[in-house]
């Protein structure tokens, strides 16, 4: 009988959920490899006894982290870089979703516009940096506008390829239930194309967190890219790794926390994407 | 209401190498109110196109579909369409595939979901409302699909072939379903089919077709008495009817075959 109720329970594949215990699981799974990582480190640090302005051990990394974050200059420049993320991602999806929808769905605009794609998306966005800094200045406009071009073309070029993959015969069934045109669009055409919009919201945001640390070490006053090269300068390696250990775990706090569920909660739910393992 | 007449339909396709293909060529059909009404052809004599046009998805090339009287230029109220291919929106559940119709027409929250659990449960779909298509099996995604056409409570139904895509086994069982729900909601049915078992099962009257040019060779009454059930294959009217309209159909099967081996060695 319990079996049998456990079993009614679960009709869907289990999914994983942000429990505690699920959480310390995570944190283990995480944590192993991490740590081998570190002692690794701490083993090359003893071997080699280079001086501390080479590569200072983890001990040392660790009591800098926790000064940075109990100062709050860490949070201070994480938050900074974060803002400048979120506006420039913003500013990019918001373009580039709606463009990307249009020119998928209408010939001439994409006659159009697929030359000038072809020939912008593969410049970095870094490479957009001394124009950036002679129209904006140095600082976050500068930024946003970096991060925007780099999370632009990914989302762009995705949300094309979701909108031209979505299956004609739905498209046909709107038509016989004459299904008015915002239907068509929120009920069939952006939920048709979301599995290939979150990919390219993932690699955009991705690239855009890349393109902002480099950005901010060039053109900011502010931001985790900016501290780890102000760092250098003062030939503080500590805080350097300290900036570079904060990109690296901050980014994979928003895959787990950000992007995984939203995949979770959408395409693999409506199993059009399978399980990430 | 619910009542269909083609008159002189002709259509005519230009395949992208530039060859003209006649789908086609004068089908003159009228499906009276709440019949159920089999076409029955070989694969590629047109049965499809014969359905877009009177679902109102192509136009034809010449020649009209009327319904109730008045001649149909696009997708309209009182027909509704189920898909070979159940065509269910994979982001959506059961129940809310079932409402899209009614949410097409901007009908309440509260009013959709009332409808969509109704005719899931005709459908025998009861317990399955927030399940999503990966989740259902075939045969019931098909229900799905016959449910979502019936809550709009059209006039005509449309069936492209429904079956087509389940084994044998599950596909009399359904055919059976078929006409349980449909004994119980009366509607104008058009009903598209290969298989000669079924178009007699299920249908008041078959039309067979031709093969290419599409024409219908001949309409072949069913007066096997209602509610049909399953024994009927084993009846004596059953396989006489059988064999009449394999006869017609014979020949045309012959030609499909040929043109598929033709297009096979001349690649085609």
């Amino acid at each position: 009988m319990e079996a049998v109720l456990a079993d009614r329970k679960t009709p869907r594949r289990a999914r994983t959920r942000l429990t505690p215990k699920a959480c310390a699981l995570e944190l283990a799974r995480y944590g192993g490899p991490l740590l081998t990582l570190v002692l690794l480190w701490q083993a090359m640090v003893w071997w080699k006894q280079w001086p501390p302005y080479l590569l200072p051990g983890p001990l040392e990394v660790a009591r800098t982290f926790s000064s940075l974050l109990v100062e709050g200059i860490l949070l201070q420049h994480l938050v900074s870089s974060i803002k400048v993320l979120l506006l420039g991602s913003i500013a990019g999806m918001a373009v580039a979703i709606p463009l990307g929808f249009w020119i998928a769905t209408w010939r001439p605009a994409s006659i159009f516009f697929n030359p000038i794609v072809t020939v912008l998306q593969p410049i970095p966005g870094i490479a957009w940096i001394p124009l950036a800094i002679l129209w904006f200045g140095l600082g976050r406009t500068a930024i946003g506008f970096i991060i925007f071009l780099s999370v632009f073309f990914p989302i762009l070029l995705n949300t094309i390829t979701g909108v031209r993959t979505i299956n004609r015969e739905l498209l046909r069934v709107a038509r016989v239930m004459l299904c008015p045109l915002w239907m068509v669009v929120t009920d069939v055409i952006v939920p048709g194309a979301l599995a290939y919009i979150i990919t390219g919201l993932r690699i955009g945001l991705g690239y855009g967190w890349r393109a902002l640390v480099a950005g901010e070490m060039i053109a900011a006053t502010s931001g985790l890219g900016y501290m780890i090269f102000d760092a250098r300068n003062y030939l503080k390696t500590d805080e350097v790794i300290v900036g570079m250990a904060t990109i690296g775990l901050f980014w994979a706090l928003v895959e787990r926390v950000l992007l995984k569920p939203l995949e979770q909660r959408t395409i693999e739910r409506w199993g059009m994407a399978r399980a990430a393992a | 209401m619910g009542e269909i007449v083609a008159e002189d339909l002709q259509k005519t396709f230009v395949t992208p190498e530039g060859v003209e293909v006649v789908a086609l060529d004068g089908i003159n059909l009228k499906v009276r109110t709440c019949e159920f009404l089999c076409v029955l052809g070989p694969s590629g004599c047109g049965k499809t196109t014969f359905m877009n046009i009177v679902s109102g998805l192509e136009r034809p090339t010449a020649g009209r579909v009327l319904v109730d009287g008045r001649p149909v230029e696009g997708p309209r109220q009182e027909v509704a369409v189920v898909f070979q291919e159940y065509n269910l929106f994979p982001w959506k559940t059961a129940a809310h595939n079932v409402e899209f119709g009614l949410k097409a027409r901007g009908q309440s929250k509260a009013k959709r979901r009332d409808a969509a659990l109704r005719y899931l449960e005709i459908a025998g779909l009861k317990g399955f409302e927030d399940r999503y298509p990966h989740q259902l099996s075939g045969g019931m995604k098909q229900r799905v699909g016959i449910a979502r056409a019936l809550a709009v409570d059209p006039e005509i139904l449309l069936m492209d072939e429904p079956f087509g895509a389940l084994d044998a086994q599950s596909r009399t069982f359904f055919q059976e379903e078929l006409l349980r729900i449909y004994d119980r909601v009366k509607k104008t049915v058009v009903f598209i089919t290969h298989n000669i078992n079924e178009a007699i099962f299920l249908g008041d009257r078959v039309a067979v077709m031709t093969f290419r040019p599409g024409r219908i060779k001949e309409v072949v009454g069913v007066d096997l008495p209602r509610p049909r059930t399953l024994d009927v294959l084993e009846t004596a009217e059953f396989a006489s009817k059988r064999s009449a309209v394999w006869r017609l159909l014979r020949e045309e099967s012959r030609k499909a075959f040929e043109a598929k081996q033709e297009a096979l060695v001349f690649g085609e």
